[in-house]
């Protein structure tokens, strides 16, 4: 950006992509319907930015700051988002190894949780996510989110209330 | 027993514990709690079953890694090294190499002897294919072009590597060519064919064909070096290796064509370090069931639910096409505040067809002078022009129109009717809560001879309170608390029932109006927005005016509360927080309630000897045909006490204006020649002329008045402090709208001016307006 700002060293720049890429993906691809491509897109996006900035201004807070742009760039793009045709590219594939009945047993637990965590509200499911699957804490999602940390707690709170009360009693 | 449990379950400390995201402190102390509360240890067991089963479920969901170009294409923008910094940067690119290759192929870079280079590292999708391209490596070595940067691309990164010489022993040739390759876990008779062939097909003969059992013994310190001498000896080569994608579809993920076990593209897979794809189709139906956020739509703002009208910007109109530019003015402001809702509250940047730039213009208090109490005219009008800060060369006007203020003794007598949504959308604390308060402050703000009815509306509409002087605080804030939302939402009713009541309590010579807070979530009886505008346009002719208080977001109807408020001569503005409420209904009491002139439309008449073409800032739904300037049947804006309205124009000079890309429109052979070009006018100094026509709040007919400018050729950082506020609001506006017409402006030239234009700011509103740019920086990762 500027001739004077410090550049991310490669090596960093490259141990961030390894932990982040595959959280924000996911956080990405979930908050974008299933668009693979363009979860990708914002990913990558994401991470340009990244270089662009000071390392020395956002050391500290790396994660907090990729899941704020990623966000706003996934918001951005929910926006002119338009019907797309069917990625070809992303099909199932059949997963070789496990037992088959295992298998069953566990998709049919899985599903049910998948089903119930449908019920919970966008933004339950938002903070569910960075905080189980990307690993930020309270106060970083509170940052992404821009909620406060206590609304983050409340929130995280009131979604494994309502999947534990309806994991009991199906 | 179950409400005992329910107690338990309301403390969010349980999940908190069962995160770990307690202090050393609060865990001590919960954790004693828990030793002697039976329900609560029950509870945190449940919460962690919850967590523990979904974070299972999480981590089976494997997601895939970027696609590696895209991994490159990030990666590439941080080793293109300047010289002035090549010294870190050297080291830097010896440890990312370093990385990228430590897999498998380790080069080293120690004897970097030209440094004068920029290195390029990428990493591409090598297919099976790879090994044909290797040629043209060589070809390009033998080249030595003197511009002085070595892009190389190494064929793959650095995990992939791996599985790329487990399976695939073309991809690992082209490595095995220029650098030591110590893998001895697959070397099959196929691969010491394929290298043998890659040998023959070398014309560098440089170094000997090496087996790759061979390249195992080699100490991997020599076979570098000379990789590296002869990398930077034979100068810079803008080459590829190996980007054939294996499977032909093309794309960052084509290379997984997920086949069964065994055949060719098994190995494609597995080169690109992928999880078995099982995963994906789980997320896909994941998605698809609805845990995705795209089912958020119409909650969150910013989603479908939030409607707005589409903007197309303006763009620049030559002078010599279309001398005259007509608009009607509009003292909204609600486009601002929703922004900063956007902006501060949902953490978001505002979707651009939000962004309407003249609302957010208009939202500030500027110094302009009203008119003097006896005036002739209710407004007191200025015009400046001085440098267009972000597109050289050219020319910003900016139009400013202050009505009179108005002491509240001064304020004739009015007859308010509330008109509250209380359907069942309005029940969130940004709505109904909000209005209530709303409309308990304009209360304190009323009279003894001003008079207030509330009608509110859900499924049907009801007369809540019947018109009572104001002076009846208590029944009316009685009225007030007790109103509760619930039930679908009749609008059309709505409306029809206040005006009626409006109607009924007339007060000649004085404001009647009915005021409308609602979400515009209107979904029972007349919804369309054409029928209700007709209806609100037909009701306006009485006299009876219209405020559209705007609440919440979700499925806040900006569309059709900003046609419904111009349409019914009315105002808008858009409630976020207490704060705005006050700003609209205490400080600007009299500018919400009196209007001072109606049916305002400006026209603006731009001299082509000082303007090749012109381009209006906002206002895109304002615009008038030139002929409905001078007719009083087409409404208009109105103009509330001590509003201030301010219009933008930048201009072309006529030197400049043939670079604008369009063409210019043929003339008819037919005009009247002669007589337009020399003018007295002309080649006079004016640069335009201001007209303004409008009504008196009870009249049918117009006034007109002219101002006319000149450009003193002011620079920008001369001019007023409101011209360079003004002019950074409309940058940040474009900015947000993502225009074209924005020129070399960023977020940060819109910061620098608005610091440096804050004036007194009593109000406070302008350093607001700083933040808002300072968060919008931060979303967009400026």
């Amino acid at each position: 950006m500027h001739d004077q700002d410090r550049k991310w060293p490669p090596t960093e720049l490259s141990d961030i992509i390894d932990r982040y890429e595959r959280p924000l993906l996911a956080y990405a691809y979930r908050m974008l319907g299933d668009d693979w491509q363009g979860s990708q897109d914002a990913v990558q996006e994401t991470f340009l930015r990244l270089c662009r900035e000071d390392p020395a201004k956002i050391e500290s807070r790396v994660a907090a700051w990729l899941f704020t742009v990623c966000r706003s760039r996934v918001i951005d793009m929910q926006r002119t988002k338009r019907p797309r045709p069917i990625d070809e590219s992303v099909q199932a594939m059949p997963d070789d190894g496990s037992d088959a009945s295992q298998a069953a047993c566990d998709a049919e637990e899985k599903s049910q949780l998948l089903r119930l965590l449908n019920d919970l509200t966008p933004r339950q499911q938002e903070v569910m996510r960075l905080r189980m699957q990307a690993g930020l804490s309270y106060k970083e999602i509170a940052t992404v989110t821009g909620m406060t940390v206590g609304n983050v707690g409340f929130h995280l709170h009131e979604a494994v209330r309502s999947l534990h009360g309806r994991l009991a009693t199906p | 027993m179950s409400s005992n449990k329910n107690e338990t379950w309301n403390d969010p400390r349980i999940t908190a514990y069962v995160l770990d995201e307690m202090s050393p402190d609060e865990r001590t102390v919960f954790e004693k709690e828990m030793a002697s509360d039976d329900a609560l240890a029950q509870a945190v067991t449940g919460a962690g079953q919850v967590t523990g089963q979904l974070s299972a479920l999480f981590e089976a969901e494997s997601t895939p890694a970027l696609a590696s170009e895209r991994r490159a294409a990030i990666i590439e923008k941080t080793v293109i090294i300047r010289p002035k910094d090549e010294r870190n940067g050297r080291r830097a690119i010896i440890a990312f190499l370093a990385i990228a290759a430590t897999a498998l192929v380790c080069i080293g870079l120690a004897p970097l002897t030209n440094q004068r280079k920029a290195i390029t590292v990428g990493q591409r999708n090598s297919g099976n294919n790879a090994g044909s391209k290797v040629t043209s490596i060589e070809d390009e070595l033998k080249k030595k072009q003197p511009t002085g940067s070595i892009v190389l691309e190494v064929a793959e990164s650095d995990t992939k590597v791996v599985s790329n010489l487990d399976s695939d022993n073309r991809a690992g040739d082209i490595v095995a060519d220029n650098t030591a390759v110590p893998s001895a876990r697959d070397p099959n008779q196929q691969s010491l064919e394929m290298n043998r062939s890659r040998v023959k097909r070398s014309r560098l003969g440089r170094r000997k064909p090496q087996t790759v059992m061979q390249d195992v013994q080699m100490p991997l310190g020599s076979l570098t070096d000379s990789f590296a001498m002869e990398a930077l000896d034979s100068s810079p080569l803008p080459s590829r290796v190996a980007q054939h994608e294996s499977g032909g579809l093309g794309g960052q993920y084509r290379g997984r064509r997920l086949a069964k076990p065994g055949n060719q593209s098994r190995s494609s897979g597995a080169m690109l370090g992928l999880r078995p794809r099982t995963m994906i189709g789980k997320e896909k139906g994941l998605a698809r069931t609805g845990f995705g956020f795209a089912n958020a739509e119409g909650r969150g703002p910013g989603m479908g639910g939030d409607q707005f009208d589409p903007i197309i910007e303006n763009d620049f109109i030559r002078t010599a096409d279309h001398p005259l530019s007509t608009f009607s003015v509009d003292v909204d402001t609600a486009s601002y505040s929703k922004v900063r809702d956007f902006l501060m509250r949902a953490n978001r940047l505002p979707r651009p067809d939000a962004v309407r730039i003249e609302e957010m213009i208009n939202y500030f208090d500027y110094a302009d002078e009203p008119p003097a109490d006896d005036a002739e005219h209710p407004f007191a009008a200025s015009v400046n022009i001085a440098e267009c800060p972000w597109n050289e060369g050219h020319r910003l006007a900016r139009i400013a129109i202050k009505g009179k203020t108005m002491k509240p003794k001064d304020r004739p007598a009015c007859n308010l009717v509330f008109l509250l949504d209380t359907s069942g959308s309005m029940n969130a604390t940004n709505k109904l809560p909000l209005v209530i308060d709303g409309m308990k402050m304009l209360t304190s703000q009323l009279t003894k001879n001003d008079t207030v009815a509330i009608v509110v509306y859900a499924g049907s509409a009801g007369l809540v309170l019947d018109s009572v002087p104001a002076k009846q605080k208590k029944k009316i804030r009685h009225a007030l608390q007790n109103l509760s939302a619930g039930g679908s939402t009749n609008g059309g009713q709505g409306i029809a029932l206040a005006y009626q009541t409006a109607r009924e309590h007339f007060i000649e010579g004085g404001v009647n109006r009915v005021i409308l807070c609602t979400d515009g979530d209107f979904n029972v009886g007349t919804t369309g927005t054409d029928s209700l505008v007709r209806m609100v346009e037909k009701k306006a002719k009485d006299n009876v005016y219209l405020t559209v208080l705007g609440f919440g977001m979700g499925n806040h109807n900006d569309a059709m509360l900003e046609r419904i408020s111009g349409r019914g001569n009315g105002n808008y503005a858009f409630i976020d927080n207490q704060r705005e409420a006050r700003k609209v209904l205490v400080q600007q009491t009299a500018g919400t309630l009196v209007t001072i002139a109606k049916d305002v439309k400006l026209q603006v008449d731009f001299n082509p000897a000082k303007v090749g073409a012109y381009r209006l800032i906002g206002y895109e739904n304002r615009i008038l045909a030139k002929e409905d300037f001078n007719d009083d049947k087409k409404d208009a804006g109105e103009i509330g006490a001590g509003h201030s309205v301010i219009a933008l124009y930048e201009l072309v000079p006529p030197e400049l204006a043939g670079k604008l890309n369009k063409p210019a429109v043929e003339e008819s052979k037919y005009a009247v020649k002669g007589l337009s070009d020399e003018t007295e006018e002309s080649t006079s100094d004016e640069t335009l002329t201001v007209r303004i026509r409008y009504k008196r709040p009870d009249a049918d007919t117009s006034n007109r008045v002219d101002y006319l400018a000149t450009d003193d050729s002011l620079s920008f950082d001369d001019s007023s402090i409101d011209t360079r506020f003004t002019a950074a609001v409309a940058g940040f506006g474009m900015l947000l709208r993502g225009s074209q017409h924005s020129g070399d402006w960023e977020l940060s030239d819109v910061l620098k001016v608005a610091q440096s234009s804050l004036g007194k700011d009593k109000s406070e509103l302008r350093s607001e307006f700083v933040q808002l740019v300072e968060k919008a920086k931060q979303l967009r990762g400026e």
